[in-house]
């Protein structure tokens, strides 16, 4: 501890104010205006006929179809005293379109959470081990949240929000634990089992959920990608045909997210209630569109005349009531990040997938692939980039020169998951270590399953031809937890004591 | 998916050189600053680096309050300008450097700039609106915030919010919005988080809730320890208390890290409430000390120095001078107010009368403007109008003001008795 001197310290102090070159500065109530809120930062969604063991073993009429939407991005596990939580104030939304008609109001999913805190006075987050999530057993956590899932099908977008002709609350309008953050062995002695407790299944329509901590399993070289694609190793080919086709190996990048966390929240829903008809996927109804959304209150500034009585508490409460704006989505991935221009990237966020036709100049000009050519010196194809329009808006019957253009991450679900032992990471662009191609077709971009490498892929789509056949990448693989084969799909959190940040076989 | 949260070990040493003093822990607002410097030795030829810089200097400047990152700043928005003077980024953070510098026209007119070239982009309603405030321009201050909460509604949204509703006397509706915003707010970014939280209990202590208030002030410390702003409102509310040895502990820990005139002379009053009248007046120098400063170079601390001066009935024409230069740079209710007392404290009354009805136009629930709209009053020879204005002062918020408070309270005796004989009561 430091002694209080008043004299020199509070001298220094002033010098050090009254120093400041600019003289009129400091000193009003400045509002923030730099924003994370992590808790509506859609970090990635995944849409993909679910590859678990039962699931493998189904009918492929009878199979079911897994949507993930994480959220709370890069998440220090030893965070403590504060965890993540999803917010109260947030709604959170995975939309899909079942008509090809780019508007993703077919079926939607809302999840809302509310937080109590049973013991306010607590200051750790917990104190008795917690092997439970309701009960005695969960008692050690002060705070808890649950959560509600409602189910709203044929929907028209309205001023206010969407207007549907049918509304599901799961679990018989129940609401159900998250779950928390994974803390330490000591808190926790079981992380997993206590984890498994979170999975529910709703008996009405078989539909199973999932709201809490995974690991992060999205895996990219940020640093280099991000500085203009400085990527590590640049002769071409940049990865021979061998380590390409290893999975479980990052041969030269470094991978920004291991040891990180996420939140997840998962649905699991049989494929006949995703389609347009209630059938079974087939190639006439089998292929959907998803995009996950964050909504905020909306608020009006002036509220008419000023309140009479100032000391009155708030009138109503802030949760539910409100009308809600959307403030991120995410359909395929990396789209906000390399496609659309500084300026415009929360006006996209807050766009309306169906309304992508106004941005489609950023994917026609493909601005990376500019960079991409700049760091190798390879051709990339010319523009306008109709082939990146297609890909990432409309579905594969329609024509790129008419709409609609809709930006949702498409998946058909009539094209069998493959088992875990035989995920490729590189999906439809897949080969061996002799270079043989060994496509695998239930990847990205045919949905995303969690360990697809979405970013090699995306830089080989975007520099075309010369970058496939030149295997260009970020040299990051996979995360060092790999691949999760069971509902959600995504592995268990590091914990706050025990965490790492390294790549596999580091 | 997000920017990267790890920084760079070594940039992170460097900047505790860069911090000066004694070797603290990196912050988060360090931690950008050492990863945009990085960006920046990476590629000198872009304007990317240097904005993202200019971005990190001023959370640097929030975060410690010393408003010499925001030379920093414009340094490294100067820069990227230079490369290219059309630099969108450049344009509109440039804004932001300038509402810190407090050239609030120039920032009025940056954001009007950017929003030229991004008429979709909030961040130019949020510069837009904070200018305008500034300005004194309320009505297109609440259609820029109002068109930001409509772009993108979050922290930063909720908090403009919360501060027109409490100039246009909605309190509760600001306590609403900003316990919006804290719930939106991140312990990833702890000091936003902290600002928000205070601003949360200047609300309540606005009121007189000074539980409230100190649980907020509580929860800015849990979040972002030792936070000078928290720390003052903490002292605030515990001198209300009459908890002065505490207050003086917390005040000192504030000055310690910002030695800001309203917080020494906070500490002063707590000392002279105290009976410590000499701790009490070495405070007071100092803040003295800072008035001869400004006397030369000028201050962002105007109005804090012209309110302490009349509160102390010290240097009072140096006060009104401070007054009518910040009357001349910034509009707005609270530069009325603080011009209104000064010009009351020198006895040019009607001017003052002028000043005061000018300061309480929004309707501002708020117990010091209508403080010194009662002392105003009864100057002015307007008794019961004076009446009026302090007893609501006091029912607003008994504690608004260690001195002020008791200076109050006894005006309205003093006021309530004539009136009393006046109507023929007898004691």
């Amino acid at each position: 501890m430091r002694t209080w001197h008043p004299s020199t310290l509070v001298v220094a102090g002033l010098t050090l104010v009254l120093a400041a070159t600019s003289p009129r500065a400091a000193s009003h109530r400045e509002a923030p205006l730099m924003t994370l809120d992590p808790a509506a930062d859609i970090t990635d969604v995944y849409a993909f006929v679910s590859y678990d063991t039962a699931n493998l073993a189904r009918a492929s009429a009878d199979r079911k179809v897994t949507l993930i939407l994480n959220v709370i991005p890069a998440q220090e596990p030893s965070s403590g005293p504060n965890y993540f939580a999803f917010d109260d104030n947030v709604l959170y939304e995975l939309h899909v379109d079942n008509n090809k008609d780019g508007d993703a109001e077919d079926v939607i999913y809302q999840f809302r959470f509310q937080t109590t805190v049973d013991t306010p006075a607590q200051f750790v987050a917990t104190l008795a081990p917690v092997t439970a999530l309701e009960g005695p057993n969960a008692a050690g956590m002060a705070i808890k949240q649950r959560y509600t899932v409602t189910e709203l099908r044929n929907c028209k977008e309205k001023k206010n929000g969407p207007k549907c002709k049918q509304k599901t609350v799961l679990f018989s309008g129940q609401s159900k634990p998250t779950v928390p953050s994974n803390i330490g062995p000591k808190t926790m002695p079981d992380y997993a089992a206590l984890a498994a407790q979170g999975i529910f299944t709703d008996a009405g329509t078989d539909i199973r959920v999932f709201a809490g901590q995974r690991a992060e399993t999205f895996a990219i070289d940020l640093g280099a990608v991000f500085d203009t694609v400085n990527l590590r190793r640049t002769p071409l080919p940049v990865e021979t045909a061998a380590e390409d086709a290893n999975d479980a190996v990052n041969p030269f990048g470094v991978n920004a997210f291991s040891g990180f966390n996420v939140n997840t929240i998962a649905i699991e829903v049989p494929a006949k209630r995703l389609t347009g008809d209630g059938a079974a996927p087939s190639a006439a109804n089998g292929t959907i569109g998803v995009y996950a959304s964050t909504s905020r209150q909306q608020v009006t500034i002036r509220r008419g005349s000023p309140a009479l009585n100032p000391k009155k508490p708030p009138a109503e409460l802030l949760q539910g009531a409100k009308s809600f704006r959307q403030v991120s989505r995410m359909g395929n991935p990396l789209v906000n990040e390399l496609i659309i221009a500084v300026g415009k990237k929360d006006l996209w966020n807050a766009t309306d997938p169906a309304d992508e036709a106004l941005f489609l100049d950023f994917y026609r000009n493909l601005a990376v692939a500019d960079a991409l050519k700049l760091v190798s010196g390879v051709d990339v194809p010319a523009k306008p980039r109709n082939d990146i329009v297609h890909l990432l808006t409309q579905y594969a019957d329609q024509n790129v020169s008419a709409a609609p253009f809709s930006e949702l991450l498409r998946l058909d679900m009539t094209v069998a998951p493959t088992p875990p032992a035989s995920i490729k990471r590189l999906g439809p662009l897949a080969h061996d270590a002799a270079g043989t191609a060994t496509p695998d077709g239930a990847g990205f971009p045919n949905g995303r399953r969690p360990n697809d490498d979405v970013t090699d892929i995306v830089v080989r789509v975007a520099g075309g031809k010369n970058y496939v056949d030149n295997r260009v990448g970020d040299g990051v693989h996979i995360n060092d937890r790999g691949l999760t084969p069971d509902f959600p799909f995504l592995p268990t959190p590091y914990d706050g004591r025990d965490r790492v940040h390294k790549d596999p076989g580091e | 998916m997000s920017r990267p949260q790890r920084a760079c070990a070594a940039a992170t040493l460097v900047l505790v050189g860069l911090a000066g003093g004694p070797a603290l822990a990196a912050t988060p607002a360090d931690r950008a600053v050492a990863v945009a410097e990085e960006h920046v030795a990476n590629s000198r030829n872009r304007p990317d680096g240097y904005v993202e810089l200019a971005t990190a200097f001023m959370r640097k400047s929030r975060e410690s309050g010393d408003p010499g990152y925001y030379a920093r700043a414009q340094a490294a928005l100067d820069h990227a300008l230079a490369l290219d003077r059309d630099d969108y980024g450049a344009l509109r953070v440039q804004a932001w450097v300038l509402l810190g510098r407090h050239d609030f026209r120039g920032a009025l007119a940056a954001a009007e700039r950017a929003r030229g070239v991004e008429p979709d982009d909030w961040w130019n309603y949020a510069t837009i609106a904070d200018a305008e405030i500034e300005l004194g321009d309320y009505d297109h201050a609440v259609d820029a915030a109002q068109r930001m909460a409509d772009l993108r509604p979050g922290l930063p949204a909720y908090t403009r919010a919360a501060f027109l509703r409490a100039l246009f006397g909605d309190r509760a509706g600001a306590v609403e919005m900003l316990t919006l915003a804290a719930a939106a707010g991140s312990a990833q970014d702890p000091e936003t988080l902290a600002w928000t939280l205070v601003q949360l209990g200047h609300e309540h202590f606005a009121l007189g809730d000074l539980p409230a208030a100190a649980a907020a002030y509580g929860r800015a410390l849990a979040v972002f320890p030792d936070y000078y702003l928290a720390l003052g409102g903490l002292g605030r509310v515990r001198a209300a208390e009459g908890h002065l040895d505490e207050a003086a502990a917390l005040y000192r820990r504030a000055v310690e890290q910002i030695p800001s005139p309203d917080l020494l002379a906070a500490l002063g009053d707590v000392y002279a409430a105290s009976g410590r009248p000499d701790d009490a007046e070495r405070q007071y120098a100092l803040v003295d000390y800072t008035g001869d400063v400004a006397e030369a170079v000028g201050t962002p601390y105007g109005r804090q120095l012209a309110l302490y001066y009349c509160d102390h009935d010290r240097r009072l024409p140096a006060a009104l001078q401070l007054a009518e230069q910040e009357a001349a740079t910034r509009g707005g209710i609270y530069t009325d107010d603080a011009l209104g007392w000064a010009l009351q404290k020198n006895r040019r009354t009607a001017q003052a009368v002028r000043a005061s009805h000018r300061a309480l136009r929004l309707g501002t629930a708020d117990a010091l403007l209508e403080y010194h709209a009662g002392v105003i009053a009864a100057g002015a020879g307007r008794p019961r109008r004076a009446a009026r204005h302090l007893r609501r002062a006091l029912a607003l918020n008994p504690f608004f003001d260690l001195r002020q408070a008791a200076v109050a309270r006894a005006s309205l005796a003093a006021l309530d008795d004539p009136a009393r004989l006046a109507r023929g009561e007898t004691r």
